[in-house]
């Protein structure tokens, strides 16, 4: 019987480290994607860890376009059909930074998994 | 076999804790665009969908009430001269925007649209007005000159009133309230800037609030340790226009008709009022750190501050020390 205690105890170590094992790497990649969203709707998520060339997205608002650029590592509005042009001056979005936000269009680009940053949210004008 | 039944059963029990603490700590977001800014509101537990969904509703209800530039709102029918009467709940607005005048000695003026109006800032179409142009608004400017009875209004012609800048302070309070009254007992909303906490993080611990770093706005100078309190900051550095040089930021100082220029930068309030705070840290920053450490000496109970001067100097209240932390030197306000 004691054996059997084991045996069960061994095999069940070994379920929780099959799914930790399949489970991971989709946790472990959600620190480096990146959501793009339109008026509170998830347009695209972007893993940028897996990005391997240059790429553009474009997202179409009120105000015009946002040309999106998607590199390696990064991602930032490279233009924009707004007056203030805030989104282009934020530039890539840092890690534990504020999202990027085009107020005309809409638009919000930030980080999909945010626990890693050490605050809960931002104080500013 | 007993031993086999007793590990079954305990892994059954370890299995029913797991889901009671991912329970709790669900975490559901919502971003929101109202009110002319992003807002960003999370909350966690299982009521959380149902709060968000409710303090939304009352963020666009609130919006459709206060905004200047919807013609049906209580407040553009009452500066197009269409109406003099309010509904009740614009009517104790006014009443608390009028007390944060007065506590304030007008460094925050409700009366001030027509000016901000003229400088671009409502419509984007930046101009630097004339010194006559803004002489003789400012004739139209006063706090003291607006009387409300019950919920009729009455002022000189030519001025506006507008309540946005206790609008979003409003907003985030009764957004807060809505989540409560949902149940959720652990959340947190940014309405462009204006932090909001509801109890604690789910874990128990305080939110950490970040202060934007108003040289950096991709980053931040300070963290603040908080609980079912407001932090809500005044700065120049992210509605302005630049002209020949010179850079015109939004807070007009209401006795000169110009951007505020008292030497801050950034003007951050925390209380657990939160129209208070919005209306303050608009003032504070107006009134720049002398000024604005004598209001805090006479009111310490009401709120605290985090005040950064153009050269990087920090102050903070001491009602903040111990939940505030900065790589920066900084510099304890005594009572």
């Amino acid at each position: 019987m004691k054996t059997r205690t084991w045996i069960l105890i061994f095999v069940g170590l070994l379920a929780v480290c099959l799914a930790a094992w399949l489970l991971l790497p989709g946790l472990l990649s959600k620190g480096s994607a990146v959501g793009i969203y339109q008026d509170g709707k998830l347009l695209k998520t972007v893993d940028l860890s897996a990005v391997t060339g240059t790429t553009t997205f474009t997202v179409t608002g009120n105000a015009g376009e946002n040309v999106i650029e998607i590199s390696p590592g990064s991602i930032c509005v490279r233009s924009a059909g707004c007056p203030d042009q805030t989104c282009v001056k934020h530039g890539p979005l840092k890690t534990g930074g504020t999202p990027i936000i085009c107020l005309p269009n809409r638009l919000v680009i930030k980080w999909l998994d945010d626990t890693d940053t050490e605050y809960d949210a931002m104080t500013g004008t | 076999m007993g031993k086999t039944l007793l590990t079954f059963c305990l892994c059954l029990a370890l299995l029913g804790t797991l889901c009671a603490c991912s329970s709790a700590d669900q975490k559901s977001t919502s971003e929101i665009f109202a009110m002319d800014t992003a807002m960003s509101l999370t909350a966690y537990g299982k009521n959380g969908e149902a709060g968000l969904a409710a303090a939304g509703q009352e963020i666009e209800r609130i919006d459709a009430l206060l905004s200047v530039g919807n013609a049906d709102s209580d407040i553009a029918r009452l500066d197009s001269g269409e109406t003099d009467t309010v509904s009740e709940e614009t009517a104790a607005l006014l009443t608390r925007a009028l007390a944060v005048s007065r506590l304030t000695d007008g460094a925050y003026d409700c009366t001030v649209y027509p000016l901000v109006s003229a400088w671009g800032f409502f419509s984007g179409d930046y101009r630097v007005p004339e010194d006559a142009e803004i002489r003789a608004l400012l004739q139209n400017v006063g706090w003291q000159k607006v009387a409300l009875d019950g919920t009729t209004v009455s002022m000189p012609d030519g001025m506006e009133l507008d309540l946005g800048g206790i609008g979003k302070g409003y907003a985030s309070a009764q957004a807060v309230k809505a989540l409560r009254d949902a149940g959720v007992t652990s959340a947190i909303v940014s309405l462009g800037g204006n932090v909001s906490a509801l109890g604690k993080k789910p874990d128990g611990t305080d939110w950490s609030v970040a202060i934007q770093d108003p040289d950096d706005t991709s980053t931040y100078f300070g963290l603040l340790q908080v609980a079912d309190k407001c932090v809500i900051t005044s700065g120049g550095y992210q509605r302005y226009f630049e002209q020949d040089g010179k850079t015109y930021w939004h807070i007009l100082d209401p006795s000169t008709g110009y951007p505020a220029d008292s030497g801050l930068i950034s003007a951050t309030v925390v209380s657990t009022d939160d129209v208070l705070a919005d209306g303050l840290s608009t003032a504070v920053f107006v009134m720049g750190l002398d000024k604005a450490t004598a209001l805090w000496r006479e009111n310490t109970d009401l709120f605290d501050m985090i005040l950064m001067t153009a050269d990087r100097g920090v102050y903070i209240t001491s009602g903040l020390s111990g939940a505030f932390s900065t790589n920066e030197s900084y510099e304890v306000i005594e009572p």
